[in-house]
């Protein structure tokens, strides 16, 4: 009887229509011959029918009911069928992939490493882009607030405001909630083993918009948001990991946080950070924030940042209309820049708000550069699969001539790869757990990664890319292996002697080798902009510098104390043998900057420049030698600028430049101040230096000494150039700067090269990460022209023999070879040259002073490429000069 | 209607003469009717939609197996063949029944105490 399937294969087509047709078929045919029956026992044709219905019983009952068992049967039994063949299938490929278990481990592995780097970005990119922060309910409905304002001509869109534009807001109909809230930094403890704490100011409302539950203890209620209310606390769920052992005991302990003591009421769920990413340490209600009593009905203190949920039903657009005219109404009597403000009403991700960061758009980048590692590592395992089937097309010509069919051979070797594509996937996970980790941590190490990268959608993802790519990379050779010659594939044991180049396998070389010339050219770029970034002339010298800050108890030392405080510390770290030089300043480079009113001699009104300012630093003699910045004419400050003497100032060149451009500064008069200032001469010329960024425009700033201005003078930082850098360098500073004054809260001491990292971390992690991933695909690349140049080799025995055989020597043969892989790869950086020439337009805004056509980063990939090629196709070619003529003839 | 004791006595009945029907080779539809009509007499008096109705319940237990062919008379016709686990059940199915049969006639033909 044979394979039910195979005898009814034309009955194959599921479905009611044909059950019920072979049932009515079937009863027709008894019908028929029980009607005839009876008309040979003597009844008319009528009666005979008759008789026959009245047998059979209800015809139509009967017709339906076997028809419907009938599909039903053959539908589970072709379920069956379906799930043997690939339960067959999938053991199949196992077989196979045992067999040649090193050619499975490099297909699983390229797979893991194109899978696993788009896993990574894309478990990144969910965290900072898609996904909204954790514990939040119906987030779609939650937005950020913006105000968009017009000044100096300019507009300008900040989530910044004041308490009483939040206020505005709470009676807002379109809103179903508003809250509130300010990030801080608080210290927490005394002395050595004092912190920095991340801590955010936050509304009662906070909590209850977001929707999330305490993981022990309470939440804030509105009792604990009034000026006056005891001060209560909630911890963020890794901080009270850290500092309490995870004891529940916290709970009802007090937390001592800068002038402040509050108690410790709830705990927060894992994870939870707010509306943004960053880690909190503790939240705090907004109204126990020091200030309160100034700034709960000042128009002027913009320092929180409100949020809102939506009342369900309502457009943002609806909303943000409603909040515009609120806090335009609110601020009917205030200064002329607001009066035309309108409210914003944005996603609850900042990243795809106004003023997303830079970090963003290079995460963004680095999600479009691994999806072409996952094309050149598909373009590879198709390669390989490719080979493969070379391999086994004498297994693949039996199994077609035994009667498998062409649909269900390509099902198997597209199973095959399937199952490649999965043991890939399981690589991949570990790859996007450990990539996500290092990405997250280097770009943006303040978010708050506890949750881990590697979330549920982030799983799903993977598998999803990985089946994708198991099938994509599949399809093509499965197709191809299934058309093979039967006559030749049996004939001729395997290795065919017929050579037929593939065209596919040279096309996947090419692609290959272009996209790897496009991601090492990126690579490139950012190097070259990370080097000239680096090498930038920042003024001053960075190098061993250190700034340090000293925190007093709030409310200890007066101003006078302080500047005491400071000197003190001063002479101590003076008198350090490492210590070359040290100064106190008013404001510390890439932190602050302050400007005052100023006139100038000769000028009747100040010149501008977009950077702003003039920025004035106010610092003790020393400065200048601390800060290695140069004095080009004139003098410095010294010991002897002090109250009684002729009041002195050093102006940078570009200000001199400025102000008085044809004539010489040194001499002129700067007025410094409020009421009819006296004379301040400028007595030096300093070379220019950064302000506050690494790449910033022009800068106008001044200096004047401490000890001529008493009044303005309040010490926030002195710096520190010592001999030499390192851990120990910092802790001793840092104590011997806490022993200098006992009543010292905290002390920081970093190197200025800390503050100034952040604005270099794009391009470092740009260059970073396409370095990495262009060395990748050309490793991938490299690997993949050894492979399919040493399968030629295999496969061309005969032809090389026989070239051997009629005095071809061994280099012209090795020459042969390498000259077939560098033509392929010639014509892929060619094809890689021109699209990353077009795609480099788009990638100009990310570079610094380095043009997308920059000629030598494309000269050294073009050539690092060739260097690969040769040495990928040289192994191979070797093997050539190996093959004995007779030999390899006699093969065929 | 026969009660529904008698009818699973039926039906479990009824399998077996059809599994018998087909012992000896193929046999359509109507063949299968045809047959048990004659062996029996006519006396079941048992709709012939039933009987279908048994057969391809029969053929999805997997006790038999179909395939359409050519009738003697050159019409298209679905033959039914037992299967190796048809012929298994058979036999079981007999020896039980053999067992019963001569349990009852033990009991009937037992001679007074």
């Amino acid at each position: 009887m044979g394979d039910y399937n195979d005898s009814n294969r034309t009955r194959r087509v599921a479905g009611e229509r044909s059950a019920r047709v072979e049932v009515d078929e079937e009863i027709r045919f008894h019908l028929h011959m029980m009607t005839a029956f009876y008309v040979r026992q003597g009844m008319t044709k009528d009666d005979a029918r008759r008789a026959a219905e009245k047998r059979f019983g209800n015809t139509d009952r009967y017709r339906k009911n076997l028809a419907h068992a009938h599909h039903r049967s053959k539908r589970r039994l072709a379920v069956l069928t379906a799930i043997g063949h690939l339960r067959e299938d999938f053991r199949f490929a196992f077989r196979n992939a045992r067999r040649s278990w090193g050619f499975t481990l490099g297909i699983a592995l390229t797979i893991a490493l194109g899978v696993g780097a788009n896993a990574t970005m894309y478990g990144i990119i969910d965290r900072i882009l898609l996904a909204p922060p954790p514990h939040i309910q119906q987030p779609e409905q939650v937005k950020r607030i913006y105000v968009q304002r017009a000044f100096l001509g300019n507009t300008v869109v900040s989530s910044y405001i004041t308490h009483p534009d939040y206020r505005d807001w709470t009676v807002a109909e379109s809103f179903q909630s508003v809250a509130a809230l300010a990030r801080s930094a608080r210290t927490l403890g005394h002395g050595e083993e004092a912190q920095r704490v991340q801590t955010v100011f936050a509304t009662a409302s906070l909590f209850p918009l977001l929707g999330v539950t305490p993981y022990r203890g309470r939440l804030f209620v509105p009792e604990d948001d009034v000026i006056g209310a005891t001060p209560v606390a909630v911890l963020g769920h890794e901080f009270w990991r850290r500092e309490f052992g995870a004891s529940y005991d916290a709970i009802g302990q007090m937390i001592d946080l800068g002038p402040d003591r509050f108690i410790i009421v709830g705990i927060a769920p894992r994870g939870f950070t707010g509306v943004d990413l960053e880690r909190v340490d503790v939240w705090l209600p907004l109204h126990s924030e020091n200030d309160a009593e100034r700034w709960e009905d000042h128009r002027g203190y913009y320092w929180i940042q409100s949020i809102a949920r939506l009342r369900p039903g309502i457009e943002p657009g609806v909303a943000a209309a409603e909040a515009t005219a609120l806090h335009r109404a609110g601020r009917a009597e205030s200064r002329n820049y607001d009066r035309d403000a309108s409210v914003i009403v944005a996603p609850i991700m900042a990243a795809s708000g106004p003023n997303a960061s830079d970090a963003f758009t290079v995460a963004r980048w680095l999600a479009g550069v691994s999806i072409i590692v996952l094309i050149i590592a598909c373009a590879n395992v198709a390669n390989l699969l490719l080979a493969q089937g070379v391999h086994r097309r004498r297994e693949i010509a039996i199994r077609l001539a035994l009667g498998v069919s062409r649909a269900r051979l390509v099902r198997q070797l597209l199973t095959g790869s399937l199952l490649f594509a999965m043991l890939g996937a399981v690589g991949a996970v570990a790859i996007a757990k450990l990539g996500g980790d290092l990405v997250g941590s280097v770009l943006m190490p303040n978010v708050d990664w506890s949750l881990g990268v590697v979330s549920g959608r982030v799983l799903v993802f993977t598998l999803a890319v990985a089946a994708l790519t198991g099938l994509a990379a599949g399809l093509v050779p499965a197709t191809q292996s299934s058309r093979g010659d039967l006559v030749s594939g049996l004939k001729d044991g395997g290795t065919g002697g017929v050579v037929r180049r593939s065209k596919t396998r040279v096309a996947f070389l090419i692609v290959q080798a272009a996209l790897s010339v496009v991601l090492l050219v990126g690579a490139g770029l950012f190097v070259r902009s990370l080097d000239r970034v680096r090498s930038i002339d920042l003024g001053f010298d960075p190098e061993r510098l250190y700034v340090a800050t000293l925190q007093a108890e709030p409310g200890a030392l007066d101003r006078t104390a302080r500047i005491r405080m400071h000197e003190n510390a001063l002479e101590r770290v003076r008198s350090l043998p490492f210590v070359e030089a040290a100064s106190i300043v008013r404001s510390v480079p890439f932190r602050s900057s302050i400007g005052v009113r100023l006139r100038a001699e000769g000028l009747d009104s100040i010149p501008r420049l977009t950077s702003g300012g003039p920025y004035i630093n106010i610092a003790t003699p020393g400065y200048f030698e601390t800060m290695d910045l140069r004095i080009l004419r004139g003098r410095a400050f010294s010991t002897a600028d002090v109250v009684g003497a002729p009041r002195a100032a050093v102006i940078g060149e570009t200000m001199a430049r400025h102000f008085w451009p044809r004539d010489d500064a040194l001499g002129k008069c700067l007025y410094i101040g409020g009421e009819d200032p006296p004379c301040t001469e400028i007595v030096g010329i300093a070379e220019d230096m950064r302000r506050q960024a690494v790449i910033e425009e022009a800068q106008l700033l001044y200096y004047v000494p401490a000890a001529q201005n008493p009044d303005e003078w309040d010490p926030r930082g002195i710096f520190v150039r010592t001999r030499s850098e390192g851990a120990t360098i910092r802790s001793a500073l840092r104590s011997d700067l806490y022993a200098s004054e006992p009543s010292l809260r905290f002390v920081t001491v970093n190197l200025i090269g800390d503050f100034i990292a952040p604005h270099l971390r794009s391009w470092r992690l740009g260059a970073t990460m396409f370095s990495a991933f262009g060395v990748l695909a050309l490793v991938v690349a490299a690997v993949g022209l050894y492979s399919v140049l040493s399968f030629e080799v295999a496969q061309r025995r005969a032809e090389i023999g026989v070239r051997a055989a009629l005095g071809a020597t061994g280099t012209s043969l090795v020459r042969w070879v390498v000259a077939d892989g560098v033509r392929f790869v010639a014509i892929g950086i060619a094809l890689g040259g021109a699209a990353a020439f077009f795609a480099g337009r788009a990638i100009q805004p990310l570079l610094y002073e380095t043009s997308f056509r920059d000629p030598l980063t494309y000269g050294v990939v073009a050539a690092t490429l060739l260097a690969v090629s040769v040495l990928a196709s040289l192994i191979p070619a070797m093997r050539t000069t190996r093959v004995q003529p007779s030999e390899a003839l006699r093969a065929e | 209607m026969p009660q529904s004791d008698d009818l699973n006595l039926l039906r479990g009945t009824l399998d077996l003469l059809i599994l018998k029907a087909v012992a000896h080779g193929p046999r359509h539809g109507y063949g299968v009717v045809r047959w048990i009509a004659e062996q029996t007499e006519d006396e079941l008096q048992i709709e012939d939609g039933a009987l279908y109705t048994a057969l391809h319940r029969l053929e999805r237990r997997g006790l038999l197996s179909s395939k359409w062919g050519m009738s003697a008379a050159q019409r298209r016709a679905k033959f039914y063949t037992m299967t190796a686990k048809g012929r298994r059940q058979l036999e079981k199915s007999e020896s039980t029944w053999n067992r019963y049969a001569a349990a009852v006639s033990n009991v009937l033909t037992a001679k007074p105490e």
